[in-house]
């Protein structure tokens, strides 16, 4: 493969997109060879993000989710971005089982699952502007 | 999301097909709340064999049915669960609070 790839994806902020946004990030990280359990921490962790962005971010509307996966060496980093009502305290989002959401299933958990499965995670976020998560991860060298 | 419940004697055991997130998540509370409604003096196994996905959307509807259960006086159990389903029990902790069965 040549060394760096962009794909880029928008979406409508509606839950029947979540399968569909991560299915499409794992897809296209096979690209650097994945083992399995990193196709599915990527996968997970996507639809963390994108689940936030849908329940969080346009509570009572549907809005547009960019998501921007980049493959540079054996590194991947997504971008899930939304232009929704913004986090006001990411300190206390970040903490586990902390969540603003009614719903239960919203477990408070989304942030700590996708800090655990990927390698960083950074939250830049601005009320009534939206919020962007940026997400890395090395994908490790096998050998065939 | 396909739920296949089947009651035996005092165990209720609850087998999940597919992949369990926030779009899902409904269907599945609703599903095992009914069941859970009607074999009232049983315990519940959620069989998670044919489970392929679940995020942490998955945590709150479990911990959800598990508060729910122990209102009836019974308990829940998990079995099965895949390695990336098993990842995410283990960031939550979720096994200090529901066990896991063989």
């Amino acid at each position: 493969m040549k060394s760096k790839n962009i794909m880029e994806l928008r979406l409508l902020s509606l839950s029947q997109n979540e399968s569909f946004a991560r299915s499409v990030v794992g897809a296209f990280a096979t690209q650097l060879n994945p083992t399995l359990e990193e196709i599915s921490d990527i996968k997970t962790a996507v639809s963390e993000a994108v689940t936030n962005a849908i329940v969080h971010a346009y509570p009572d509307t549907i809005g547009d989710i960019r998501i921007v996966a980049e493959l540079s060496g054996n590194i991947i980093r997504v971008k899930v971005q939304d232009f929704g009502v913004g986090i006001r305290d990411i300190q206390q989002a970040r903490q586990p089982f902390f969540s603003t959401a009614n719903d239960e299933s919203r477990s408070g958990m989304g942030f700590t699952v996708m800090e655990t499965f990927m390698d960083e995670v950074i939250i830049d976020s601005t009320p009534a502007k939206g919020t962007t998560v940026e997400m890395k991860k090395s994908i490790s060298k096998q050998d065939y | 999301m396909q739920i296949h419940v089947k009651h035996q004697s005092d165990i209720i055991t609850a087998y999940l097909f597919g992949e369990l997130d926030h779009h899902s998540a409904e269907e599945v509370k609703t599903k095992l709340d009914d069941a859970i409604r009607k074999y009232s003096d049983a315990n519940l196994v959620l069989d998670l064999k044919n489970l392929s996905f679940m995020d942490s959307s998955g945590l709150g509807v479990l911990l959800g049915r598990y508060k729910k259960i122990k209102m009836y006086g019974k308990n829940m159990y998990i079995k099965n669960a895949n390695k990336q389903v098993e990842k995410v029990f283990d960031v939550s902790g979720i096994y200090k609070i529901i066990k896991k069965i063989k």
